[in-house]
């Protein structure tokens, strides 16, 4: 069953330098319990899509399209009820651990807090059911680290207490942006086997915002590339990994560094820089960087199109 | 946090040193002395006043025996007020000194905040825009020119106020100095209070407290009041500092019989032990005011608490 469907979501940012378009008609589909990665360079919109997902877009946005969640349209609630949907039934883990939780609270508190708000706990029962989803993520001493302050907690440990906080009332959909980026690669690791158990656990539905395809490949069942604030191609992770269409997604790929073919001097790089969002270039955004765009790339923006079952791609050279 | 406290105290001591060896011998630089009048007093008198008060001898020594006397709190006998000590004179004004600093500075602190609050809430918006205008004011206009308009308009023209004096100390005496004492205070609190609410509002963990769906009042009052007011508590020291110069010329234009009153008449007579007396007295209020706030910062901050 589908939990939030995504249509034609366009979100663009009025600055004194102009109207930045951050995403442009964006659509996608996400089941009960199925897990999404979004993958793209800084500025691909992902983030705002999940902001707008959350209702938290900044005052200077103009949204329009739809996101339905649970058969409501989130665009068109008011706040009263937003409020009551975030952090409950949408809750979200960001990238930095160290900055996203408040240095003056102690853990308890920032826990406790979701409880009393969404389920209505008593502070005593609040804090029993925190010690319980400290444990679920796997924090030691968790009793200990309760009475902790956000500074005496390691990154790793910070991201695990933002889990458990986005955990708290058992939600339907989890908006994870960068979760790991952060972290040490070998915590990034433990921090991904714990996203992967918790989906298992829960039963939740996760997107999973990222730059980092080998964590795609870890964690997501689908994938959806975007370029420019447009998705330029999405389908089952195993068939975009493995057969990418879209020569950006060929491109991501060829640029990981990898184990398993010697090593050249340098990193392969994407040449070309990404766009200016306040002046798009005209057709398809990637055109100038792509090693195989022809003179028509630049007339008119390339629908999304299927290219197999379940694979859609937005280029006309494929 | 111990460490901390200790090392900090160990700091007002050549704060305070310095502020006393400057003070004495400014004093003494100005021309003129304690004894001077409009008909010069005949010098085997004007001899025998300099001995009883040890004027005559050579200024190391003079300075010497008060920071003797001042070590143990005693601030010598004032020249001009003959039969009091500069103690007694200071006890004295203390009580309404107190009254109208403390008033005007918790004055200050409420409506100072709640108007940064305001304007950072509504951030470029028209209420942000009036408060932020009122404070560009407020800050730019003295003291000894807020408190006359105050008078003009209050006392003169509505003659809701008395226009100065002390009879009771209440309410009606202290209202127009305590606002004329907190208005530049109220200005630059509010200024603050906004730029650090703002630069809050936009953290990563305001961020976090909005994804939990947490009401807004929540939002503000449990988890950016606190991080927000923590520049503001900074300041503090320097605006005791403000208040307490201030109230040096809020006194004497109101005729409040206030330590500062007694400060500017001890100026003007070259009153030296009562100049220094105040000095010393306000310099070491001021260091204690910024100790406690240093302290209170620990308490606040949990990551300053476990340095």
């Amino acid at each position: 069953m589908t939990l939030l469907d995504v249509r034609d979501l366009s979100i663009r940012f009025k600055t004194p330098e102009g109207v930045v378009q951050a995403v442009e008609g964006l659509s996608f589909a996400l089941a009960q319990g199925g897990t999404l990665g979004i993958v793209g360079e800084s500025g691909a919109g992902k983030s705002q899509t999940a902001m707008a997902v959350l209702g938290l877009l900044a005052r200077n946005a103009k949204v329009s399209g739809s996101i339905r969640f649970e058969d409501r349209d989130l665009l068109k609630l008011p706040e009263s009820q937003l409020s009551k949907l975030r952090g409950n039934r949408i809750a979200m883990v960001f990238q930095d651990p160290m900055t996203s939780l408040n240095p003056y609270l102690r853990v308890e508190v920032q826990l406790g807090e979701v409880l009393e708000r969404h389920r209505g706990l008593s502070r005593s029962a609040a804090r029993a059911e925190s010690l319980r989803l400290m444990q679920a993520v796997h924090i030691p001493d968790a009793a200990q680290r309760l009475r902790s302050y956000p500074h005496e907690l390691s990154g790793g440990q910070r991201q695990r207490v933002m889990i458990a906080i986005a955990l708290a009332c058992q939600p339907a959909l989890l908006l994870a942006d960068e979760p790991t980026t952060a972290l040490d690669v070998t915590v990034q690791a433990q921090i991904l086997r714990l996203f992967a158990e918790l989906k298992k656990d829960f039963g939740v539905a996760m997107i999973l915002i990222t730059h980092d395809l080998g964590v795609v490949a870890e964690v997501c069942e689908h994938t959806m590339v975007m370029y420019a604030g447009r998705a330029v191609e999405s389908g089952a992770t195993q068939t975009l990994l493995n057969a990418p269409a879209h020569p950006y997604t060929r491109a991501l790929l060829e640029a990981r560094p990898r184990i398993d073919t010697p090593l050249t001097d340098r990193l392969l790089a994407l040449r070309g820089q990404p766009p200016n969002l306040l002046q798009l270039p005209p057709g398809c955004a990637f055109a100038p960087r792509c090693p195989i765009a022809v003179d028509v790339c630049t007339q008119s923006v390339p629908a999304l199109r299927s290219i197999e079952t379940a694979h859609l791609a937005a280029c006309i050279r494929v | 946090m111990l460490r901390l406290a200790l090392l900090r105290f160990a700091s007002a001591v050549p704060t305070l040193l310095l502020l006393l060896v400057l003070a004495f011998f400014m004093m003494r630089a100005a021309p003129g002395g304690p004894f001077d009048t409009e008909r010069s007093l005949p010098p085997e008198i004007l001899a025998k006043l300099e001995q009883a008060y040890h004027l005559d001898e050579p200024l190391w020594k003079q300075f010497a025996r008060y920071i003797g006397g001042a070590v143990q709190g005693d601030l010598g006998p004032s020249f001009q007020y003959s039969d009091f000590t500069v103690n007694q004179l200071i006890l004295q004004g203390l009580p309404v000194s107190l009254r109208v600093g403390l008033g005007a500075m918790v004055l200050a602190l409420f409506v100072g905040c709640a108007a940064g609050i305001v304007a950072a809430l509504r951030h470029n918006r028209f209420s942000d825009y009036a408060v932020m205008t009122l404070a560009m004011t407020g800050m730019s206009i003295p003291v000894f020119v807020i408190a006359p308009l105050l008078i003009l308009l209050f006392a003169v023209t509505l003659g809701w106020l008395p226009a100065g004096g002390w009879q009771d100390g209440g309410l009606r005496d202290m209202a127009l100095p305590v606002v004329a004492l907190a208005l530049p205070q109220i200005a630059i609190l509010a200024r603050l209070m906004r730029g650090s609410m703002i630069e809050v509002l936009n953290s990563n963990y305001i961020r976090t407290a909005r994804a939990k769906g947490l009401a807004t009042r929540t939002v503000i009052l449990r988890h950016a009041l606190r991080p927000a007011l923590m520049p503001v508590l900074s300041y503090l020291g320097p605006a005791s500092a403000g208040i307490i110069t201030g109230s040096v010329v809020i006194e004497q234009i109101f005729g409040i019989p206030g330590i500062g009153r007694y400060f500017v008449q001890a100026a003007l007579n070259r009153d030296y032990t009562l100049v220094m007396g105040v000095v010393v007295f306000y310099g070491t209020l001021i260091i204690l005011f910024n100790f406690l706030v240093d302290m209170l910062y620990g308490v606040l901050d949990p990551r300053v608490r476990a340095e």
